[in-house]
């Protein structure tokens, strides 16, 4: 999907680091540990999947990334800095979409602008190409419940896109769709990707949007919730979308993906 | 990837003037039918204190024409009108703060509870103590039975804020301020408004009971002279006037919240 993939095989070099996570932990009020020391590096400009069981922690793990969550040990840096809350580098797709149920699309996406201090032509302005770019064109003055599913979350995609950070974080982006709008939905967001160089890490459940969609496939485990390995699929993406799902090597990886986390499913 | 998605069928937004006018039939309508059965009921003669609706419906007309109206509400009006702003502006900014503010909450929700659970018209006749038979009287009548309701409604709406919209809003930098404005204030809206018509229920009752109870003047004045002299027809139509005036007033309320709100119709 980009322009150079990485060799599969070697990670990274260090200057390809965008995000890191070191030895993150997390405890809930109620003494349930959510995290326990979680070391991860995003490289620039990938589709990094967190994947586990529900309950593994995972979206905890995003909200620390996303600064929401502070973690009671470890740290997280963007471009070697670490962070101190949500920051401008970082924007946020919401599993239900977190739209304001009152405001029409157009003024949904330009929130995160307005947000930061962009006037209201040029906050429309760039919220109408966003729109645009996820597929919305014509729905910009209908109220997310006029909208499908679907259509809400290109406008939680587009809200995200708008305010144009280096990184996108996605918490289950698709979860809340039917399995037809999923898969829509998951070849819209890899042809987008194609224009807008973005890193993105997302959330998923979901053994084969994992492999579809990403480079790196972070496993979780549960109680409490650790890195267990991490797989990067070797998918050739340059080609058509539609095709990743039929390669030998999709078909493995998820099989060898199930193999190894069935055991922490009972 | 545009064209997989064709306009769904057009949403229409509801005709407001035409729901506003239908409902202002029905309640036409249902007025109607209780004044009928009041009409049929009273010609059994059960109660010499229980005119006819027709009766009723004369005196008030004479009332009106005598000008005992006018008297009874141009000293009942002002204290409910600068109550019913104390109520308003005041429930409404207690309320939002408390719901906003850990302190203030720890502070004054106590209180509130206390005001909206206690029977407190039993405390009424002791205003007269620390205010005399003034209008002050029926101001603070009317504030400690509206204002508690106004309040605990904002407070529950700021409460309710969706988690997952504010999350949202400190993930895009909002200030917080901002947030209470763009994301907060929205989202508690209908609940303010639920409130608002609550509170002015309360302040209605608040003015009857202050003028029936400690400041013998205006409307309550004219309820209980009428019924010392066993005028039940004028009694009566002194206490339908004061109901119609409620009534108006809610209704009205109502107007200007879907006025305001009736664009964005929520799921």
């Amino acid at each position: 999907m980009k322009a150079s993939p990485m060799p599969a095989a070697d990670g990274p070099a260090a200057a390809d680091i965008i995000l890191q996570t070191e030895d993150i932990g997390v405890v809930y009020d109620n003494g349930t540990v959510a995290l326990n020391g979680v070391t991860l590096d995003v490289p620039t400009g990938q589709l990094t999947a967190l994947l586990g069981p529900s309950g593994c922690g995972k979206t905890t793990l995003l909200k620390v990334i996303a600064g929401l969550v502070e973690p009671n040990r470890g740290v997280v840096s963007v471009h070697g800095k670490p962070i101190a809350g949500p920051g401008p580098d970082r924007a946020l797709v919401f599993q239900d979409f977190a739209l304001l149920p009152w405001a029409t699309v157009l003024d949904n996406v330009s929130f995160g602008l307005r947000a930061r201090g962009v006037g209201r032509k040029e906050r429309h302005d760039t919220a109408r190409h966003y729109i645009n770019e996820v597929g919305l064109s014509g729905f910009e003055a209908k109220y997310p419940h006029e909208l499908s599913g679907g259509m809400r979350q290109r406008a939680g995609l587009a809200r995200a896109l708008s305010v144009q950070s280096d990184i996108l974080m996605m918490d289950e982006p698709f979860s809340a769709v039917d399995e037809q709008m999923r898969r829509k939905l998951q070849e819209d967001l890899l042809e987008l990707l194609r224009v807008e160089k973005k890193t993105v890490i997302f959330v998923t459940h979901s053994i084969e949007e994992a492999v579809y969609l990403a480079d790196q496939v972070v496993i979780l485990t549960d109680r409490p919730g650790k890195i267990s390995t991490i797989v990067r699929p070797d998918i050739d993406r340059e080609g058509e979308v539609d095709v990743i799902r039929r390669q030998p090597r999709y078909i493995e990886l998820v099989d060898e993906i199930w193999g190894s986390l069935k055991l922490y499913v009972d | 990837m545009a064209d997989a998605y064709k306009a769904p069928a057009v949403v229409s937004r509801p005709d407001w003037v035409g729901l506003a006018t239908s409902t202002t039939a029905w309640r036409l309508y249902s007025f109607a039918i209780f004044f009928t059965i009041w009409e049929v009921a009273s010609l059994t003669g059960f109660s010499i204190a229980f005119p006819r609706a027709s009766e009723v419906a004369v005196a008030l007309w004479q009332m009106v024409l005598s000008g005992e109206i006018a008297t009874a509400y141009a000293d009942s009006l002002p204290p409910l009108l600068v109550g019913l702003a104390i109520t308003i502006v005041g429930g409404v900014f207690v309320g939002v703060s408390v719901g906003l503010f850990r302190g203030v909450e720890w502070f004054l929700m106590p209180l509130l509870i206390i005001f909206q659970t206690a029977p407190v018209s039993a405390i009424i006749p002791m205003l007269t103590y620390v205010y005399g038979i003034s209008d002050t009287s029926k101001v603070v009548a009317i504030v400690i039975l509206g204002l508690p309701l106004v309040a605990l409604n904002s407070y529950k709406g700021i409460q309710a804020t969706n988690k997952s919209l504010l999350e949202m809003s400190q993930s895009f930098l909002m200030s917080r301020a901002n947030t209470i404005l763009l994301v907060i204030l929205p989202s508690a809206r209908k609940m303010i408004f639920a409130g608002l018509r609550l509170g002015v229920s309360g302040a209605f009752i608040g003015i009857v009971l202050a003028e029936l109870l400690i400041t013998p003047t205006g409307i309550g004045d004219l309820i209980t002279y009428n019924r010392s002299i066993a005028r039940y027809d004028k009694m009566f139509a002194a206490i339908v006037s004061i109901l119609v005036l409620a009534a108006v007033t809610l209704s009205a309320m109502k107007m200007i919240e879907d006025r305001l709100f009736g664009g964005d119709a929520q799921k």
